[in-house]
Protein backbone atom coordinates (compact mmCIF):
# COMPACT_ATOMS: atom_id res chain seq x y z
CA UNK A 1 0.00 0.00 0.00
CA UNK A 2 1.52 3.15 -1.12
CA UNK A 3 0.27 6.18 1.21
CA UNK A 4 1.54 9.57 0.14
CA UNK A 5 0.86 12.01 2.54
CA UNK A 6 1.12 16.03 2.05
CA UNK A 7 4.84 17.22 1.46
CA UNK A 8 5.97 20.35 4.13
CA UNK A 9 5.46 23.32 1.39
CA UNK A 10 1.77 21.84 0.93
CA UNK A 11 1.09 22.13 5.10
CA UNK A 12 3.08 25.49 5.35
CA UNK A 13 0.86 26.79 2.30
CA UNK A 14 -2.44 25.70 3.36
CA UNK A 15 -1.69 26.88 6.94
CA UNK A 16 -0.75 30.86 5.42
CA UNK A 17 -4.15 30.48 3.28
CA UNK A 18 -6.15 29.47 6.42
CA UNK A 19 -4.19 32.07 8.61
CA UNK A 20 -5.03 35.18 5.91
CA UNK A 21 -8.71 33.82 5.60
CA UNK A 22 -9.63 33.65 9.55
CA UNK A 23 -8.42 37.08 9.55
CA UNK A 24 -10.55 38.58 7.72
CA UNK A 25 -13.16 36.31 8.58
CA UNK A 26 -12.67 37.41 12.41
CA UNK A 27 -12.55 41.22 11.11
CA UNK A 28 -15.57 40.88 9.03
CA UNK A 29 -17.26 39.13 12.46
CA UNK A 30 -16.34 41.62 14.70
CA UNK A 31 -17.81 44.39 12.16
CA UNK A 32 -20.78 42.90 12.07
CA UNK A 33 -21.41 42.37 15.60
CA UNK A 34 -20.18 46.11 16.15
CA UNK A 35 -22.67 47.59 13.40
CA UNK A 36 -25.78 45.31 14.71
CA UNK A 37 -24.72 46.77 18.36
CA UNK A 38 -24.94 50.87 16.74
CA UNK A 39 -28.23 49.28 14.62
CA UNK A 40 -30.13 47.98 17.75
CA UNK A 41 -29.49 51.25 19.57
CA UNK A 42 -30.59 53.27 16.31
CA UNK A 43 -33.71 51.48 15.99
CA UNK A 44 -34.05 51.46 20.13
CA UNK A 45 -34.32 55.33 19.59
CA UNK A 46 -35.82 55.74 16.45
CA UNK A 47 -39.07 53.50 17.91
CA UNK A 48 -38.95 55.56 20.82
CA UNK A 49 -39.29 59.07 18.58
CA UNK A 50 -41.83 57.64 16.60
CA UNK A 51 -43.77 56.32 19.70
CA UNK A 52 -43.49 60.17 20.76
CA UNK A 53 -44.00 61.96 17.72
CA UNK A 54 -46.99 59.57 17.25
CA UNK A 55 -48.86 60.90 20.55
CA UNK A 56 -47.82 64.52 20.43
CA UNK A 57 -49.80 64.42 16.61
CA UNK A 58 -52.99 62.09 18.24
CA UNK A 59 -52.78 65.02 21.37
CA UNK A 60 -53.08 68.38 18.82
CA UNK A 61 -55.32 66.14 16.71
CA UNK A 62 -58.04 65.69 19.19
CA UNK A 63 -57.30 68.57 20.92
CA UNK A 64 -60.80 70.56 21.97
CA UNK A 65 -59.35 73.50 23.32
CA UNK A 66 -55.08 74.24 22.35
CA UNK A 67 -53.12 76.90 24.11
CA UNK A 68 -49.35 77.44 22.90
CA UNK A 69 -47.15 79.68 24.48
CA UNK A 70 -43.44 80.24 22.21
CA UNK A 71 -40.57 80.95 23.87
CA UNK A 72 -37.29 81.22 22.03
CA UNK A 73 -36.59 77.98 21.63
CA UNK A 74 -39.47 75.92 23.77
CA UNK A 75 -42.89 75.93 22.87
CA UNK A 76 -45.14 74.89 26.07
CA UNK A 77 -48.25 73.09 24.88
CA UNK A 78 -51.37 73.31 27.62
CA UNK A 79 -54.76 71.31 26.01
CA UNK A 80 -57.38 69.16 26.39
CA UNK A 81 -58.03 66.45 23.80
CA UNK A 82 -59.60 63.32 23.21
CA UNK A 83 -56.23 61.47 23.17
CA UNK A 84 -54.92 59.75 26.57
CA UNK A 85 -52.20 57.22 27.45
CA UNK A 86 -53.87 56.28 30.51
CA UNK A 87 -57.17 55.74 29.85
CA UNK A 88 -58.07 59.32 31.25
CA UNK A 89 -61.36 60.46 29.66
CA UNK A 90 -60.53 64.61 28.08
CA UNK A 91 -57.45 64.72 30.15
CA UNK A 92 -55.70 68.08 30.58
CA UNK A 93 -52.36 67.79 28.72
CA UNK A 94 -49.20 69.65 28.62
CA UNK A 95 -46.06 69.44 26.67
CA UNK A 96 -42.56 71.03 27.67
CA UNK A 97 -39.43 71.07 27.29
CA UNK A 98 -37.33 71.03 30.91
CA UNK A 99 -33.99 72.90 31.40
CA UNK A 100 -32.64 69.39 32.63
CA UNK A 101 -30.63 67.35 29.39
CA UNK A 102 -33.08 69.43 27.81
CA UNK A 103 -35.72 66.75 27.77
CA UNK A 104 -39.13 67.10 26.29
CA UNK A 105 -42.10 65.89 28.90
CA UNK A 106 -45.88 64.80 28.84
CA UNK A 107 -47.98 65.88 31.32
CA UNK A 108 -51.62 63.88 31.50
CA UNK A 109 -53.93 64.53 34.19
CA UNK A 110 -57.89 64.47 35.30
CA UNK A 111 -57.08 67.85 36.75
CA UNK A 112 -56.21 71.29 35.05
CA UNK A 113 -52.54 71.22 34.83
CA UNK A 114 -50.75 74.41 36.46
CA UNK A 115 -46.87 74.93 36.21
CA UNK A 116 -45.08 74.79 37.89
CA UNK A 117 -46.20 71.68 39.55
CA UNK A 118 -47.51 71.65 43.17
CA UNK A 119 -46.74 69.66 45.34
CA UNK A 120 -50.50 68.02 46.14
CA UNK A 121 -51.19 68.33 42.01
CA UNK A 122 -47.72 65.62 41.53
CA UNK A 123 -49.81 62.85 42.45
CA UNK A 124 -52.25 63.44 39.97
CA UNK A 125 -50.33 64.09 37.16
CA UNK A 126 -48.50 61.53 34.84
CA UNK A 127 -45.21 62.69 33.89
CA UNK A 128 -43.30 60.93 30.99
CA UNK A 129 -39.95 61.96 29.50
CA UNK A 130 -40.61 61.33 26.30
CA UNK A 131 -36.92 62.87 24.64
CA UNK A 132 -33.51 64.21 25.49
CA UNK A 133 -31.25 66.42 23.87
CA UNK A 134 -33.97 68.76 22.84
CA UNK A 135 -32.41 71.79 20.94
CA UNK A 136 -35.43 73.01 18.92
CA UNK A 137 -39.31 72.47 19.93
CA UNK A 138 -41.93 74.74 18.44
CA UNK A 139 -45.37 74.18 17.67
CA UNK A 140 -47.13 77.26 15.55
CA UNK A 141 -50.66 78.03 14.96
CA UNK A 142 -51.63 78.86 11.17
CA UNK A 143 -52.94 82.69 10.85
CA UNK A 144 -56.20 81.06 9.97
CA UNK A 145 -55.95 78.76 13.20
CA UNK A 146 -56.91 75.45 11.61
CA UNK A 147 -53.29 73.73 11.23
CA UNK A 148 -50.39 73.38 13.37
CA UNK A 149 -46.77 73.31 12.41
CA UNK A 150 -44.48 70.96 14.41
CA UNK A 151 -40.73 71.54 14.53
CA UNK A 152 -38.42 69.62 16.56
CA UNK A 153 -34.79 69.59 16.36
CA UNK A 154 -33.18 66.54 18.47
CA UNK A 155 -29.36 66.62 18.77
CA UNK A 156 -27.48 65.14 16.43
CA UNK A 157 -30.39 64.17 14.25
CA UNK A 158 -32.16 65.60 11.27
CA UNK A 159 -35.27 67.97 12.14
CA UNK A 160 -38.62 66.45 12.13
CA UNK A 161 -41.34 69.00 10.89
CA UNK A 162 -44.66 68.24 10.26
CA UNK A 163 -48.54 69.60 9.61
CA UNK A 164 -51.42 69.09 11.74
CA UNK A 165 -54.96 69.92 10.12
CA UNK A 166 -57.73 70.41 12.87
CA UNK A 167 -60.15 68.46 12.87
CA UNK B 1 1.26 -14.08 0.17
CA UNK B 2 -0.73 -11.19 -1.82
CA UNK B 3 -0.53 -7.07 -1.88
CA UNK B 4 -3.07 -4.66 -2.12
CA UNK B 5 -3.35 -1.79 -3.35
CA UNK B 6 -5.57 0.99 -2.75
CA UNK B 7 -6.41 3.08 -5.38
CA UNK B 8 -8.70 5.83 -3.98
CA UNK B 9 -6.77 9.08 -4.81
CA UNK B 10 -6.73 11.48 -1.53
CA UNK B 11 -7.60 15.21 -2.43
CA UNK B 12 -4.71 17.50 -3.65
CA UNK B 13 -3.96 20.32 -2.32
CA UNK B 14 -5.88 22.72 -4.84
CA UNK B 15 -8.81 21.34 -3.98
CA UNK B 16 -8.64 21.64 -0.61
CA UNK B 17 -7.43 25.32 -1.46
CA UNK B 18 -10.45 25.99 -3.87
CA UNK B 19 -12.67 24.56 -1.29
CA UNK B 20 -11.59 26.70 1.69
CA UNK B 21 -11.67 29.69 -0.89
CA UNK B 22 -15.47 29.12 -1.99
CA UNK B 23 -16.72 28.38 1.49
CA UNK B 24 -15.16 31.58 3.03
CA UNK B 25 -16.51 33.58 0.31
CA UNK B 26 -20.42 32.16 1.06
CA UNK B 27 -19.65 33.32 4.61
CA UNK B 28 -18.46 36.43 4.28
CA UNK B 29 -21.03 37.09 1.66
CA UNK B 30 -24.04 35.95 4.35
CA UNK B 31 -21.80 38.40 6.79
CA UNK B 32 -22.36 41.36 4.51
CA UNK B 33 -26.12 41.09 4.08
CA UNK B 34 -26.10 40.85 7.95
CA UNK B 35 -24.65 44.32 8.31
CA UNK B 36 -26.81 45.40 5.18
CA UNK B 37 -29.93 46.01 7.74
CA UNK B 38 -28.58 49.21 9.45
CA UNK B 39 -28.20 50.99 5.54
CA UNK B 40 -32.24 49.35 4.39
CA UNK B 41 -32.84 51.34 7.95
CA UNK B 42 -31.41 54.47 7.35
CA UNK B 43 -32.82 54.39 4.21
CA UNK B 44 -36.29 54.15 5.54
CA UNK B 45 -35.53 56.91 8.21
CA UNK B 46 -34.55 59.17 5.12
CA UNK B 47 -38.01 58.34 3.72
CA UNK B 48 -39.98 58.44 6.91
CA UNK B 49 -38.52 62.07 7.26
CA UNK B 50 -39.39 62.89 3.82
CA UNK B 51 -42.92 61.61 3.86
CA UNK B 52 -43.58 63.94 6.74
CA UNK B 53 -42.46 67.38 5.29
CA UNK B 54 -44.62 66.55 2.37
CA UNK B 55 -47.99 66.93 4.23
CA UNK B 56 -46.99 70.95 4.40
CA UNK B 57 -46.69 70.43 0.53
CA UNK B 58 -49.36 68.72 -0.12
CA UNK B 59 -51.54 70.86 2.14
CA UNK B 60 -51.00 73.97 -0.10
CA UNK B 61 -50.64 71.94 -3.71
CA UNK B 62 -51.38 74.26 -6.47
CA UNK B 63 -50.45 73.99 -10.12
CA UNK B 64 -49.11 77.15 -10.53
CA UNK B 65 -46.22 74.97 -8.37
CA UNK B 66 -45.50 72.76 -11.65
CA UNK B 67 -42.22 72.18 -12.59
CA UNK B 68 -40.44 74.51 -9.61
CA UNK B 69 -38.05 73.86 -6.89
CA UNK B 70 -39.65 74.89 -3.72
CA UNK B 71 -38.00 75.63 -0.44
CA UNK B 72 -40.62 75.05 2.33
CA UNK B 73 -40.02 78.52 4.08
CA UNK B 74 -41.65 80.25 0.82
CA UNK B 75 -44.86 77.79 0.56
CA UNK B 76 -45.41 78.39 4.53
CA UNK B 77 -44.01 81.36 5.17
CA UNK B 78 -48.21 83.04 4.32
CA UNK B 79 -50.05 80.58 6.14
CA UNK B 80 -47.81 80.77 9.52
CA UNK B 81 -46.44 84.08 11.51
CA UNK B 82 -42.92 82.17 11.71
CA UNK B 83 -40.34 84.40 13.44
CA UNK B 84 -37.24 81.98 14.93
CA UNK B 85 -34.37 82.77 12.93
CA UNK B 86 -33.13 78.75 13.37
CA UNK B 87 -36.57 77.81 12.05
CA UNK B 88 -36.94 79.81 9.27
CA UNK B 89 -33.10 78.93 8.12
CA UNK B 90 -33.81 74.99 8.44
CA UNK B 91 -37.14 75.61 6.59
CA UNK B 92 -35.37 77.18 3.67
CA UNK B 93 -32.70 74.57 3.67
CA UNK B 94 -35.38 71.66 2.98
CA UNK B 95 -35.88 72.22 -0.70
CA UNK B 96 -38.72 69.49 -2.91
CA UNK B 97 -39.33 70.08 -6.85
CA UNK B 98 -43.02 69.70 -7.20
CA UNK B 99 -44.67 68.34 -10.44
CA UNK B 100 -48.43 68.16 -10.63
CA UNK B 101 -49.68 66.73 -14.30
CA UNK B 102 -52.97 66.11 -15.69
CA UNK B 103 -53.81 62.65 -15.64
CA UNK B 104 -56.84 61.23 -16.77
CA UNK B 105 -60.52 62.38 -16.96
CA UNK B 106 -63.78 60.67 -15.25
CA UNK B 107 -67.14 60.99 -17.18
CA UNK B 108 -70.00 60.26 -14.01
CA UNK B 109 -73.85 60.86 -14.30
CA UNK B 110 -75.90 61.79 -11.64
CA UNK B 111 -79.18 63.13 -11.74
CA UNK B 112 -78.89 63.59 -15.65
CA UNK B 113 -76.03 65.65 -14.86
CA UNK B 114 -72.75 65.27 -16.68
CA UNK B 115 -69.92 65.35 -13.67
CA UNK B 116 -66.27 65.44 -14.98
CA UNK B 117 -63.70 64.61 -12.11
CA UNK B 118 -59.87 65.39 -13.30
CA UNK B 119 -57.59 63.39 -11.70
CA UNK B 120 -54.10 65.23 -11.35
CA UNK B 121 -50.69 63.41 -10.54
CA UNK B 122 -48.81 65.30 -7.98
CA UNK B 123 -45.08 64.15 -7.86
CA UNK B 124 -42.19 65.32 -5.24
CA UNK B 125 -39.16 64.57 -4.93
CA UNK B 126 -35.60 65.64 -3.66
CA UNK B 127 -32.44 63.38 -2.40
CA UNK B 128 -34.29 62.10 0.17
CA UNK B 129 -36.83 60.53 -1.79
CA UNK B 130 -39.58 60.48 -4.29
CA UNK B 131 -43.53 60.63 -3.41
CA UNK B 132 -46.02 60.23 -6.39
CA UNK B 133 -49.60 61.41 -5.33
CA UNK B 134 -53.28 61.85 -6.99
CA UNK B 135 -55.66 64.63 -6.93
CA UNK B 136 -59.06 64.49 -7.53
CA UNK B 137 -61.30 67.42 -8.40
CA UNK B 138 -64.83 68.27 -10.40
Amino acid sequence: MIKRGFTLIEILVSIVLLGLISLFVSSTIYQTKNNNKLFKNEVLKGTKRESFLDTLYKDILLSTDLNISNNKNYTIIKLLSNNSVYGISHPYISWLVLKQNNTIIRLESAKKIVIPISENMQKFVYIDAVQKNCKFFQVSLSKDKKSILVFIKIKKQKPIIYEINKL
Amino acid sequence: MTTTTNSKPAYILMEIIVSIIILSIVGIALLKINSNQKRLYLITEKKLNFSRYESLVLNQHSINLHNKDINLYDLIKNKYDLKNDFEIQELKKLKIHYSQKYKSIINMKKDDKNINILIDEIILSNKDGVSKFLTVKQ
